[in-house]
């Protein structure tokens, strides 16, 4: 065991509030440097723990010394860390990226608040994946909830101040379920540590049990914008700034999907066992309806954020299929984290390109593959991932999917997959294919800054190389289950 | 990691690595690009010539890379292998000279030569796939570094075209993964072994086994072209001429061939499948294919339209020697798939230069443009006769061996077949000729344009490819029973296939 | 192969020769193309066939360049058979080149005539030096395309449409001939005409190697382009056309069918009917045009009815084909030095007009076509004839009614076309043409007699009046029809390909119009 104060885990969480803390005194718009370089650190931080938990190969990786006096628990298991790595390994690119982006002067008002709010976000997304009750989980899933609702106001837009309300009264609405159903739990078992939970929630639990997990659940399940919750993620996730979208889609939602998953494998694996084949088919309703919209929207940020809808349905395909082999769980996580570096790819590139042509609309593309082709080769690499071709990680998570379908030999779900996946490529080859046509006499494009590019080039290059260390991946993922 | 294992990574990283410079490269460093290219494709070459080396010898190349448990990366440099890999790979050292010239000038070229790159990369990969997951990874890296080429001029016709050819190829796409899928979850990973290894599931799993060989050789028939999955090709011909190469030459269909060839003969085992009765109707198809392709090349007026209808005719002769059971179809077949090669190329080099130099794309344009471009027509009726099987050409010496080797398996009417398939390649070919050699040229070219550094009839870097090629159709059916040449290759890899 | 190679020691002046032999034309022909050599090329273009004249006539026995690598395992060499052929083969083109020097003194494409030229004749050589069928299709193939070039050379509308039926024809002749020999060799086991002479293929096989073959032959049905192609082109591609290319096919059926080892008599039956056809067919027909060259023509369909005949007797009674053999070789010699002499003559007519020695001179050979006794048409046709008559019933009677009533065939067709010289209208002397012409007509009376096949056939009186006899006959017939004329009905040249042509344009025209429909419909 390290010394406390060396603990990785705890810096997760202190070192965003600080520099969240810092820029906010700085004052609008400044902080940028500090923030990218405390990210740096706190990659190297996940990245510590991750070497850590697959060294010692513990079952659990719980963490003393802070618990009496501020109350929180923090442990850690092979879930964790994936998501730890993720949320470090996409919010460092998404910082230099904002900063770039911020940097003009027409964004300015924009960047007022985005880097305390940032900060605030990541240091609630660190503690939530460290948090081992319920209770705290609530808190840490309201803060998110709260920063994200603030980071999709940043823009200040009369659109997004109203996709920004909407999105809070969502927000709001689903951690009161949550609340209600932890406080009906502590109510019938007396505690709220899952560990101590999972063995009580089997065989004859009471109503009021069965009420908790379907208010939780559905509190979750909104805020992971699953259909039929889905309503407010498009309007918030396309109207934001790039960046702040980046966020939101790769990380923020992941956030909620990763507590039904804790749920599921822990305390409700009996009530989610009950609901699984509805939540699947939930999942596969918005895989289609989700790709359906993307091929018809007219705005690029709107289809990337309805193919977020579509992406976050395979997602609940894995609770039909969890299974003591794992195979379900593995392509759950892979399809997380596939899907956060795409995204935050799409997203990155899907700013540069407007930025480039200076409107949002995918007609507007027309003749931009010759002006930023770094960019449109992102796009078309992160598009790899989210289709779900080789070598990707978003090919290793369908991969997985079908794998596990198949060996329960629940045929259907396989051809949602198969279908979702074409109806992905349609929308991204809907961009592609306008961006490759000829630039109209008229046009004229702006220059973009290389670094914003290139940040876009990065993360969907690792989320198409990440398929080539799926092992890894997995072996990690195995720590503590 | 040994040298054994680095080779295959070698050949794969000769092109991938410089695609990914080129791709960050400005428009403007065109001596730099080209020297890249150069290089890229030269050292490809020399590590090829190594490995040909090696495996004519007996030694064994391969890799293996755990992707996820049970899911591997497989990379095996068999003779198979290595008989795609080395047309790919001599054939885009052509085609990259021609293309520096063809493109002089034009825009984008940082782009298109870094897809190029890359598409010949996963040319080479999936050559040198060892299971099918590996080849699925490289085939749909196929599709996805051709659209952009197939797109590149940017023109509304281009788009329909590249949108007719995405959908198909990745509904073929989807169909291999299915049927890998399928196969999968029957009998775990499923590397490519001589002899097959689908037999060991045994008589209950026949029906499963047919359906899944009907997923693998539709998904992979897309790219082969087989009727009715053919729609694609001829759309992708508004393409440029180095990209139709590319297209029906070098890659596309022939990585859909090869598919073909590895899972008959890999996964499922020759003998398996003519036991279970699959070759039969894949030989029919090839042969509907084959008559079908020309029926269709013969009313085309627009050149490459018609090239590319006889290249949905040609290719499906590797899908028929696969079919025909016994060596010498095999031989046939796969030697085919060397020759069809460098016919077909030369031919779309010949197209390109017609419309590069005179602006004529059609065929009703032609006439008298042998007289114009003595050398270009030459190299072009060169490779016309080779399609049409003329003795002594490349295209001759794979039909005889596919007619053998039809005897042989007892399949006579597939001569039937050859002979109404030469009969119709003439009659859309020997037109063509008529035209270039015969008939008086007009008054003026559409659009006459005669690159800088010219060498009589248009630049040399349009010129030399197809020459080399021309001469390479005569020197490789001229010599077809030396050593070295492309059926000695197809014999030996008959020999070890049938004699595992 | 059953016998183990035999090592003779072959002398490298014997590879070089036969490389020589085909690479010779070859390279001459290429020395066409820059502008710089292209007037040495020319000038040494009628002496392409020298080499090969050299193998043929001088170069001893075993004479084979076996080359295993080259296309399925290349084996040149001479046979007694293959030595005939080239002999007459190489002279015809030696006594054409020359001719042509002369002919194409004013032509402005003289070099474009002299490529193809060059080419075709590679091409005609080789056949008889090919052992192997790989080879052989090379061949014959160069010579077909390249024959095209020749056909067309005058660039009328007639050239074109007769060039377009030819190439229709030779394409279909070419591939049903790949298919047989696909078959053939599949059963033979091998690809060398060795293994082939010894192997007993499919009834399909022989059939579809003789109908490909037979196309080149002039088969009838299969004559088609014939009398098409060959008045069209100049006439010293004319004569090479009608004199030794049709021979190639004739050569192809003697390697590529079992002659002598197995019995096909069904084959053998339908070969002895279409050459009697075409005997009497092409006198028939060719009576009836008015043209010299087309009348030649005609007289070539019905002469290689004698030869169809020769091979159809040894497709139908193996036995008899020792005695064949050397028969058909004559007859084959016989009718190359006569033809393309008769040719030539008529090239000669046509541009000095009918006179009284140039009458005289094509009277040497078309005597000869027709077996007046010492002739080499007498010789040939006396070999022929005591094969055919050894044959079983009916077809020892049938035939031996036949021949002479052929005979009195030729007679009429070469007074015919003697009657057409004879009208030509005089115009100025042709210097330059006569010499090759005259020695080449005198060249081909005597050559046959250095072929006798050595064996008696019947010197009597009877043998001599069923020679003579029908050739008084026919004069005595000429005569009375030059005295008393009757209307001939017009046949248009190509007779057949007339309507079959009408019927492929409406099919086309029908189609196009179907397609423009479709077009108008989207």
């Amino acid at each position: 065991m390290t010394e406390a104060w060396l603990e990785p885990a705890a810096w997760l969480i202190i070192l965003p509030l600080a520099w969240a803390s810092v820029a906010f005194l700085a004052g609008p718009g400044r902080g940028a440097r500090l923030a990218i370089l405390a990210l740096v650190a706190q990659l190297g931080l996940a990245l510590e723990l991750a070497a850590d938990l697959t060294q010692r190969g513990a079952r659990m990786h719980a963490v003393g010394g802070w618990g009496a006096p501020l109350g929180i628990d923090l442990m850690a298991d092979g879930l964790s860390a994936v998501m730890l790595l993720l949320t470090q390994a996409v919010a460092l690119p998404i910082a230099v990226y904002a900063q770039a982006y911020f940097a003009e002067t027409h964004h300015r008002h924009a960047a007022t608040w985005f880097w305390p709010l940032a900060g605030f976000l990541l240091a609630a997304m660190n503690a939530l994946f460290l948090s081992a009750d319920l209770f705290n989980l609530y808190v840490t899933l309201e803060l998110l909830g709260l920063a994200a609702v603030g980071l999709v106001a940043v823009g200040g837009g009369t659109a997004q101040i109203t996709a920004a309300l909407r999105y809070l009264l969502v927000s709001l609405l689903a951690s009161g379920g949550y609340l209600l159903g932890v406080a009906l739990l502590y109510g019938a078992y007396g505690t709220v540590s899952m560990t101590t939970l999972a063995p009580l929630a089997v065989g004859q639990t009471p109503l009021a049990v069965w009420i908790a997990a379907g208010l939780m659940l559905v509190g979750l399940l909104a805020k992971t914008a699953l259909l039929p919750f889905h309503f407010w993620l498009p309007p918030a996730h396309g109207g934001a700034p790039a960046p702040v979208s980046a966020l939101l889609s790769a990380l923020v939602v992941k956030a909620s999907f990763y507590l039904v998953l804790r749920l599921a494998l822990g305390p409700f694996a009996m009530m989610t066992g009950t609901a699984a084949g509805l939540i699947g088919v939930l999942g596969a309703s918005a895989i289609l309806w989700g790709a359906w919209q993307a091929l018809r929207a007219q705005r690029l940020k709107q289809l990337v954020a309805w193919s977020t809808v579509a992406q976050l349905g395979y997602l609940f395909l894995i609770f039909p299929l969890l299974a003591a082999d794992g195979l379900a769980l593995q392509a759950g996580a892979l399809q997380v984290v596939a899907h956060g570096l795409a995204k935050a790819a799409l997203f990155a590139a899907a700013g540069v390109l407007m930025r480039a042509t200076g409107r949002d609309t995918v007609e507007g593309l027309a003749g931009v593959a010759g002006r930023v082709p770094l960019t449109l080769f992102a796009f078309g690499l992160a598009g790899v991932s989210i289709m779900g071709l080789p070598p990707s990680a978003g090919f290793l998570a369908k991969w997985l999917l079908i794998d596990a379908a198949l060996k329960q030999g629940q045929w259907g779900w396989i051809v949602v997959i198969i279908v979702g996946s074409l109806l992905a490529a349609g929308y991204i080859f809907r961009v592609l294919r306008q961006a490759f046509l000829l630039a109209p006499e008229d046009s004229h494009f702006q220059p973009v800054p290389r670094r914003l590019e290139w940040v876009a080039f990065v993360l969907a290059a690792a989320s198409v190389l990440l398929g080539l260390r799926g092992a890894e991946l997995v072996a990690l993922l195995g720590v503590g289950s | 990691m040994t040298v054994n294992e680095m080779l295959p990574l070698a050949v794969i990283a000769s092109s991938l690595l410089p695609g990914m410079v080129i791709f960050a490269l400005p428009e403007a460093r065109v001596g730099l690009r080209s020297v890249l290219n150069l290089l890229g494709a030269m050292s490809k070459l020399v590590f090829v010539i190594l490995l040909l080396e090696g495996v004519a010898r007996g030694e064994v190349y391969g890799f293996r890379h755990t992707v996820l448990p049970g899911l591997d990366l497989v990379f095996k440099a068999d003779a198979l292998a290595l008989l795609f890999v080395t047309l790919s790979t001599v054939l885009w050292l052509f085609t990259t000279i021609y293309a520096i010239g063809y493109l002089e000038g034009s825009p984008h070229r940082s782009r298109f030569f870094g897809f190029f790159s890359l598409c010949v990369t996963a040319t080479v990969g999936l050559a040198m796939a060892g299971n099918l997951f590996t080849f699925f990874v490289f085939y749909e890296l196929l599709t996805l570094s051709t659209f952009p080429l197939v797109v590149h001029r940017g023109t509304p016709q281009a788009m329909r075209g590249g949108t007719v050819y995405l959908a198909y190829t990745l509904a073929g796409g989807a169909l291999l993964l299915t049927g890998i899928v399928w196969l999968h979850g029957l009998m775990g990973q499923v590397d490519f072994v001589h002899g097959g290894s689908v037999a060991a599931l045994g008589p209950q799993a026949t029906a499963q086994i047919k359906v899944v060989f009907l997923l693998l050789i539709a998904g992979v028939g897309v790219k082969a072209a087989l009727v009715p999955l053919h729609g694609w090709l001829p759309q992708a011909m508004v393409a440029p001429a180095p990209v139709s190469a590319l297209l029906h030459a070098v890659a596309v269909v022939k990585a859909g061939a090869f598919g073909i060839v590895r899972i008959v003969y890999e996964v499922y085992g020759v003998e398996y499948a003519q036991s279970l009765g699959l070759l039969k109707p894949l030989a029919i198809a090839a042969a509907v294919t084959i008559v079908w392709g020309s029926l269709r090349a013969l009313t085309q007026d627009d050149l490459k339209k018609r090239l590319a209808y006889s290249t949905v005719s040609q290719v499906s002769y590797i899908a028929l020697g696969v079919a025909l059971f016994g060596p010498v179809g095999t031989i046939g077949g796969l030697a085919h798939l060397v020759h069809q090669g460098i016919m077909k190329i030369t031919l779309f080099f010949a197209a390109g230069n017609y419309a590069e130099t005179l602006g004529v794309h059609k065929v009703s344009e032609l006439d008298g443009a042998g007289r114009r471009m003595p050398l270009t027509s030459a190299a072009f009726t060169i490779a016309a006769f080779g399609m049409i099987g003329v003795a002594p050409t490349a295209g001759y010496v794979s039909k005889w061996y596919l007619g053998e080797g039809a005897l042989a398996a007892g399949m006579d009417w597939v001569v039937a077949v050859l002979w109404t398939s030469s009969l119709l390649n003439a009659a859309y070919f020997l037109p063509i000729l008529y035209r270039l050699w015969f008939r008086p040229p007009p008054a003026a070219w559409p659009a006459e344009h005669i690159p800088a550094r010219g060498w009589r009839e248009t630049g040399w870097l349009l010129l030399a490819p197809p020459l080399i090629t021309a001469a390479a159709v005569l020197v490789t059916g001229l010599f077809a029973e030396a050593g070295w040449s492309p059926l000695a290759w197809a014999k030996l890899i008959a020999a070890r296939e049938y004699l595992q | 192969m059953g016998e183990t190679h035999r090592r003779t020691r072959i002398p490298a002046v014997t590879h070089a020769s036969l490389i020589a032999s085909l690479g010779w034309p070859l390279a001459l022909m290429l020395a066409l193309w820059p502008a710089r050599t292209r007037r040495l090329a020319q000038g040494l273009a009628p002496l392409a066939p020298l080499p090969a004249l050299w193998v043929a006539a001088v170069l001893s026995g075993d004479a084979v360049l076996e080359l295993p690598s080259v296309l399925l395992g290349t084996r040149l060499g001479l046979d007694a058979t293959g030595r005939l052929f080239l002999l007459f083969t190489a002279l015809t083109w030696l006594a054409a080149g020359l001719y042509a020097r002369a002919y194409l003194a004013h032509e402005a494409r003289r070099s474009v005539f002299w490529a193809f030229s060059l080419a075709t004749q590679a091409g005609n050589l080789g056949v008889c030096l090919a052992q192997d069928l790989a080879s052989f299709y090379s061949f014959y193939a160069l010579m077909t395309f390249a024959a095209y070039g020749l056909v067309v050379h005058t660039r009328s509308a007639e050239a074109w449409r007769a060039g377009r039926i030819y190439l229709v024809m030779a394409v279909l002749g070419e591939l049903t001939l790949v298919a047989g020999l696909m078959m053939t060799a599949y059963a033979a086991g091998g690809t060398q005409v060795a293994d082939i002479q010894v192997s007993t293929p499919s009834p399909l096989a022989v059939g579809l190697v003789t109908a490909g073959l037979g196309v080149k032959v002039g088969l009838p049905l299969l004559h088609l382009w014939l009398p098409l192609a060959h008045p069209v082109a100049p006439v010293p591609a004319s004569a090479v056309l009608s004199g030794v290319m049709l021979k190639a096919g004739l050569l192809g059926w003697l390697r590529f069918l079992p002659l002598g080892y197995a019995a096909y008599p069904e084959i053998g039956a339908t070969l002895l009917l279409l050459g009697l056809i075409a005997m009497f067919y092409g006198v028939a027909v060719g009576l009836a045009q008015s043209d010299l060259k087309v009348v030649l023509a005609y007289s070539s369909v019905s002469q290689m009815g004698f030869m169809t005949l020769g091979v159809g007797a040894g497709l139908n009674a193996p036995g008899l084909w020792p005695v064949l053999l050397p028969a058909v070789g004559l007859y084959a010699l016989h009718h190359a030095l006569a033809k393309s002499a008769l040719f030539l003559g008529a090239g000669v007519a046509l541009k000095v007009g009918g006179r009284a020695w140039v009458l005289a001179g094509l009277a040497l050979p078309a005597l000869a076509l027709a077996g007046v006794p010492f002739t080499g048409g007498w010789l040939a046709k006396s070999a022929l004839k005591a094969g055919l008559i050894a044959l079983p019933a009916p077809w020892a009677d049938l035939l031996g009614v036949a021949l002479p009533l052929a005979a009195l065939g030729t007679t009429l067709l070469m007074s015919r076309l003697l009657w057409l010289a004879h009208r030509l209208p005089a115009q100025e002397a042709a210097q330059a043409l006569t010499p090759p012409w005259l020695a080449w007509t005198a060249a081909g009376s005597l050559l046959p007699w250095g072929f006798m096949p050595a064996w008696p056939w019947p010197m009597d009186w009877t043998g001599f009046t069923l020679a003579a006899g029908p050739v008084f006959l026919g004069l005595v017939l000429a005569f009375l029809a030059w005295r008393w004329p009757l209307a001939a009905p017009a046949i248009p040249p190509g007779d057949l390909v007339v309507p079959v042509e009408r019927l492929l344009q409406a099919l086309v025209r029908a189609r196009l119009r179907l397609n423009r429909r479709a077009a108008q419909g989207r």
